[in-house]
């Protein structure tokens, strides 16, 4: 354990050195030496100027797409993991959704925003609509696949000790799968922000996407970059709080306990 | 009772059949510890899995109590040779889940889990989960959790191949104990001819099961109870050879 830390230590102070260079490198070519123009790369003085006047309209913003994202994300996950398992659970499911699943699964979902809009307009629900179909794509798969991995054996058993199938789905393939739709979620956690910056891209009239928008017609870099280093903390603590989660649920495996240090 | 009557099982890869056993006749009494030896592979567990319901004879009947078995059933419990306990249920409740599922009142499943937990030697370890206990003690949780449910009927598939030397006679001494203490019905399958030995009160040597299979029957005339110091017995020593050569007639 102190080993660890102590090489944790070590990381931390690496990190430390190279992002103090970045920042003396960002002022010396945006403030002192002036080489860079505010339009491409703003300087420090610039961004926290931009912080404070979109200051006031920030709060709605963030709110908004952080609803439009979460709620996406939720219901994208609910309904991908439970298409996933109907198509292991039922043969006849698989049978009719599975074609059509195969073959719509790789349209990319942001070429479908403008069709999204046609059909439903500019308002909350087809963005939130637009995220979920995201994400159950990528989760339904994984949900599947993680199944069609379980060892027969656990089934067996399961059965064996008279659990009903239903029941099985409920206590054995539920708990199994999830360590392996970690990643999964994750990536369509990733997915999820990005489909909300395009969708409010596009023409929602709400959020910080709609903002950011407005910065680029006003030309206003620094502006566009306040919101993108917004965007990215909010995916950093979505992702944190994934792998909270993660920890609680996957305890029972031996994924803490795998580490490569000492092979060569 | 088990009646295998003139049961045969084959299956096709590609286009070759493979024959595992052929017209197989015999029967297992209620309340026998019985035990197959045969060499590693070549399907000895399908004749345990067909038993079991997993899979079903290509053709002829396999009866339990007079019934043709048609599926899984709790009755017939399986001990499988991998590891089968589930490892996100800590040991508690990986020994309540079969009284779960089959609607036991929590009342109940407490009073049978904890007797069971007793009767293996798992105290204290209740709410351990499965990665933190060796080989040996989740083979013990298998065990308990198959006994909780109170089947007809263990299906034994080589439960010890994988564990070493010294726990695999710990838990033999403990089977037996258990086994003389509920008299239930066991069909074991092992390839460790002193095992079968030790545990059963027949044995039959399985050869040459992959061109049909063939069956000889030995009665075991060790007395019970039995502990682990009739290994070092003459008798066990020499009807271990006797077997032994049973065996090398067939490889000749």
């Amino acid at each position: 354990m102190k080993l660890k830390s102590k090489k944790l230590n070590k990381g931390i102070y690496k990190t430390i050195v190279v992002a103090t260079f970045i920042v003396i490198v960002w002022i010396l070519l945006t403030m002192v030496f002036k080489l860079v123009a505010a339009i491409f790369i703003p300087s420090p003085v610039d961004l926290a100027n931009s912080f404070v006047k979109l200051a006031p309209g920030l709060p709605s913003s963030i709110l908004a797409s952080i609803f439009i994202t979460m709620s996406g994300f939720g219901i994208g996950i609910a309904a991908g993991v439970f298409i996933g398992m109907m198509m292991a659970y039922s043969k006849g499911f698989m049978q009719t959704i599975g074609p059509f699943m195969e073959v719509t699964r790789p349209v990319p979902v942001f070429a479908l925003i403008p069709l999204f809009m046609l059909w439903f307009g500019l308002g909350l629900w087809p963005q939130i609509l637009l995220i979920a179909l995201g994400v159950s794509a990528i989760l339904g798969v994984q949900t599947y696949e993680a199944i069609r991995n379980m060892p027969i054996v656990y089934i067996r058993a399961a059965f064996n000790l008279g659990a009903s199938k239903q029941a099985i789905f409920r206590t054995v393939v539920m708990p199994y799968i999830f360590p392996h739709l970690v990643g999964a979620i994750r990536v369509a956690a990733a997915t999820s922000w990005g489909l909300d910056v395009a969708a409010e891209f596009m023409g929602v009239q709400v959020g910080l996407g709609y903002t950011m928008i407005v910065q680029q017609m006003y030309l206003n870099t620094s502006g566009i970059i306040v919101i993108i280093l917004i965007y990215s903390a909010m995916a950093i603590v979505l992702d944190q709080v994934i792998r909270k989660i993660e920890k609680r649920v996957t305890h029972w495996t031996d994924r803490e306990a795998l580490s490569f240090d000492g092979l060569n | 009772m088990i009646v295998f009557d003139n049961v045969s099982f084959s299956y096709k890869t590609g286009k070759k059949e493979f024959q595992v056993y052929k017209d197989i006749s015999f029967n297992i009494k209620d309340n026998e510890f019985f035990c197959i030896i045969g060499p590693s592979g070549c399907g000895k567990t399908t004749l345990l899995k067909n038993v079991a319901g997993f899979e079903h004879p290509t053709k002829g009947n396999i009866y339990f109590d007079d019934t043709i078995i048609t599926g899984i059933d709790y009755k017939r419990a399986m001990v499988f040779q991998e590891d089968a306990v589930f490892p996100w249920m800590d040991v508690y409740t990986n020994i309540e889940y079969g009284l779960k599922m089959r609607g036991i009142n929590e009342k109940e499943r407490k009073k049978t889990a904890e007797y069971f937990i007793n009767l293996v030697g798992l105290q204290g370890f209740e709410r351990t989960f499965p990665k933190e206990l060796s080989g040996g003690m989740k083979k013990r949780v298998d065990l308990a959790r198959v006994l909780a449910n109170d089947p007809s009927v263990l299906l034994m598939d080589e439960p010890f191949g994988a564990l070493d030397a010294m726990t695999k006679e710990i838990l033999q001494e403990k089977l037996v104990e258990i086994w003389e203490h509920t008299r239930k019905t066991i069909f074991f399958i092992t390839h460790d001819i002193e095992e079968a030995l030790f545990l059963g009160d027949r044995i039959a040597i399985m050869q040459k099961i992959c061109n049909g299979g063939e069956f000889k029957f030995f009665d075991i005339p060790f007395e019970r109870p039995r502990n682990i110091y009739l290994k070092e017995t003459e008798d066990f020593q020499k009807m271990r050879r006797m077997l032994v050569e049973e065996f090398k007639k067939y490889d000749a």
